[in-house]
């Protein structure tokens, strides 16, 4: 396997002298996959047939891209020809290869990479349940739009300027704040939004339906609608605002601002997932805490807590990421001290797109980076997500 | 002196929104493994939440060792309480569960609790799982062995079951049974099982409370509630032998050459139920008065032979001791004679449902 690696990789080099290295990668990546799902066909079909199969993509190679100098005519052909050797991943592989890169040119490679898997995926699954291959289709068609933009974002970014970018003051303190004001909101929802999904789950009182609506009006409201209704609250120029400011306290343009700001648009995400939490532990085990001297309070905090951690802890997580990746309100209530999505938007507004870019990659990278490592860490805390008390 | 009881129901009624349990009566002594039986909504789980203080009930009606419960939290009754389904915490370990009411115990009482747990584990065959890092993989009985050592750790005053053995398999449900009949003799506390299953209290239970719809409908021991129960639902549920229709008005019910005076009761409307207790049958051989039969089924018991007879297309039930077991007389198809004794027969006026 290595030697082979290296041997395919030799070759390439040698061509990149020849044909220049962007054409000579483009090939490599192309080559590369072809034998990667050959490997795996031949494992399954037999050698001598994929050795066949491989002299006559070989011949085609040679033939028909270097010799008469058609590269587009040797894609079709190859896609023919493996599907004439009943080898749809090769196929699809060899067709999306062309696809990407002669329409999705900037984005050729996550696209590439993103569509392929789809394609080997559906193979493999309709090989045996048709419904399940259009599930999965629709499924991963969805996850392709929302990851191609945040692949190509940080596929297409110059490692260069990416250092640049971190090296710059305004940035890392952007970013500082922005991880700052995220954790500290986080930390108030938690405080004063887990016992209030706890009431609504345990408890009946009066407004109840009411205040379920109005937990979710954060999502429902548009972000710079809150804004404004924020800034109308506790604005320099209104009573509330004007209370504050006279005690030093001030909201608008300030941390503090940003930090209301975040905990409006982000303690749904929490309280949801909160309220499920709680829901998913049976009465009867509380019945039982308290039965054994528990008083409800001790109940709440040695049983009911630690059997959701993990349905708060996710929510805290989507809280988080809420927070961090708040723009429309702040634009209206604390454009500045400016955290990162605003420095950003700013960058983009007076720059345009080439200088926004970079940031946004460092912000992606840092924010997946941080949402994984929470997401990793939830488990071995043993806190896993929606057990069962059957 | 008479020592009050350890749990004394006094005429509770309490409403729970279209649903109401009505005058509940019954206690348990000391020592004592007693049973509530009814079907699914007879208001079971409800009365036992409301024993163990999770729902709000008026005064002078719930006595704990003679103390009036009506003001004290749940946390503050000591009782036990094993609730349907599994109520391990997960997020702690065997040991940790089966200490958790330790915790909220002080000083010497906590002593006693860590020598309770000593000799609780052999006793509930669960010695083995007590060092298991986690719950899950336990099985269901063994969940439910668990939680009983968990409820009976800091030595409740009474312990509550609530379906202990439901959604078990027959083997387990079978050895935690085993388990449960022995609670009372051996750590000294009473039982208060409730189940809509009679068959699973009826070794274990010393009383039984039939509840149906929110009202008890007959308490006593399994034996007097079948010779003679107060209901047609607890005779159904008693599993009565020997229990019959008779139509409104009739005073003697014929039964092929014996005749049964049936007018007992007062007068009242609708039909009458009647049981003939099959302890008290006489069976004799054919050529004596009395009704006229044939032997369908005889099978041998513990306590003698049970004796199925066909009178005039009536099947009943009579159990001869085994110094009455007639010899040869009693084979498959033998012709016999019953005789009827008035204490045999037991009448109740049908319920108006």
């Amino acid at each position: 396997m290595m030697l082979a690696l290296t041997i395919t990789g030799a070759i390439h080099l040698l061509l990149a002298l020849w044909l220049g290295p962007g054409a000579a990668a483009i090939l490599g990546v192309c080559n590369g996959a072809v034998a990667l799902l050959g490997r795996h066909h031949a494992s399954r079909c037999g050698r001598h047939r994929f050795t066949l199969f491989a002299a006559g993509y070989l011949f085609l190679l040679v033939v028909v891209w270097w010799g008469a100098g058609t590269p587009v005519m040797f894609g079709l052909l190859a896609v023919v020809f493996a599907a004439a050797f009943a080898i749809p991943e090769i196929a699809g592989a060899i067709l999306i290869f062309a696809l990407s890169f002669y329409i999705l040119t900037p984005y050729a490679l996550p696209a590439f990479l993103l569509l392929t898997l789809l394609w080997l995926g559906l193979v493999r699954v309709t090989g045996r349940r048709r419904l399940l291959g259009w599930t999965y289709g629709a499924g991963f068609a969805i996850a392709v739009v929302t990851l191609l933009p945040i692949l190509g974002l940080v596929f297409t970014a110059n490692p260069q300027t990416l250092l640049m970018q971190v090296s710059g003051a305004t940035f890392r303190s952007a970013i500082g704040l922005s991880l700052l004001t995220a954790t500290i909101s986080t930390a108030a929802v938690l405080l004063f939004g887990v016992p209030l999904a706890y009431a609504m789950v345990r408890h009946r009182f009066p407004g109840k339906r009411f205040l379920d609506a109005a937990i979710d009006l954060p999502i429902l409201v548009p972000q710079t609608v809150a804004g404004i209704g924020l800034l109308l609250l506790l604005g320099p120029k209104t009573p509330l605002g004007g209370l504050l400011a006279s005690v030093g306290i001030d909201v608008a343009g300030s941390t503090l601002g940003i930090v209301i700001a975040q905990v409006f648009v982000s303690s749904p995400f929490l309280i949801r997932s909160a309220m499920s939490a709680f829901a998913a532990v049976p009465p009867n085990i509380e019945m039982s805490a308290q039965t054994l001297g528990a008083s409800p309070r001790s109940t709440f905090l040695r049983v009911v807590v630690p059997l959701s951690a993990g349905g708060i802890l996710s929510g805290a997580v989507l809280c988080w990421a809420r927070a961090i990746s708040e723009v429309g309100s702040l634009m209206v209530l604390a454009y500045h001290p400016m955290t990162a999505p605003i420095f950003i938007y700013d960058i983009f507004t007076q720059y345009g797109l080439t200088e926004a870019q970079p940031a946004s990659a460092i912000l992606v990278i840092l924010c997946l980076w941080l949402f994984l490592f929470f997401r990793w860490l939830r488990d071995p805390l043993r806190l896993a997500h929606g057990r069962s008390y059957a | 002196m008479s020592r009050s009881p350890c749990l004394d129901v006094r005429s509770l009624t309490r409403v729970f929104g279209g649903f109401a349990l009505r005058e509940i009566t019954f206690d348990v002594d000391a020592g004592e493994y007693v049973a509530i039986v009814g079907p699914c909504g007879a208001g079971k789980t409800l009365l036992m939440e409301t024993i163990a203080g999770f729902h709000d009930h008026p005064a002078a009606t719930i006595f704990l060792q003679g103390q009036d419960a009506e003001s004290l939290p749940p946390e503050r009754r000591h009782l036990g309480y094993l609730c349907q389904g599994n109520t391990l915490f997960e997020h702690l370990s065997v040991r940790e569960n089966i200490r958790f009411g330790l915790r909220y115990l002080r000083g010497a009482v906590r002593g006693h609790a860590e020598g309770r747990i000593e000799r609780l584990l052999p006793l509930l065959g669960i010695k083995r799982l007590f060092d298991r890092p986690d719950t899950g993989n336990l099985s269901g009985g063994e969940a439910r062995l668990v939680a009983l050592a968990r409820a009976l750790a800091p030595g409740p005053r009474l312990l509550l079951m609530d379906e202990p053995i439901h959604s078990l398999d027959v083997a387990v449900a079978k050895r935690v049974l085993r388990v449960l009949a022995r609670i009372p003799a051996e750590t000294g506390v009473p039982v208060l099982h409730i189940t809509h299953d009679i068959a699973e209290v009826e070794r274990c239970a010393d009383r039984l409370v039939v509840l149906d719809r929110g009202v008890v409908v007959q308490a006593g021991r399994l034996r007097e509630l079948r010779r003679r129960p107060a209901t047609r639902f607890a005779a159904e549920l008693a599993a009565s032998e020997n229990l019959f229709e008779i139509p409104a008005g009739l005073r003697v019910l014929e039964l092929n050459g014996c005749r049964i005076a049936v007018d007992r009761l007062p007068a009242g409307t609708g039909g009458l139920l009647g049981v003939l207790d099959p302890e008290r049958l006489e069976l004799v051989p054919s050529p004596s008065p009395g009704a006229s039969g044939r032997v369908v089924g005889i099978r041998e018991t513990a306590g003698g032979a049970e004796v199925r007879i066909a009178i005039d297309g009536r099947r009943l039930t009579v159990h001869l001791p085994p110094d009455r077991m007639l010899g040869e007389l009693m084979y498959l198809g033998a012709p016999v004679k019953l005789r009827v004794p008035e204490r045999a027969l037991h009448l109740l006026r049908e319920e108006k449902r």
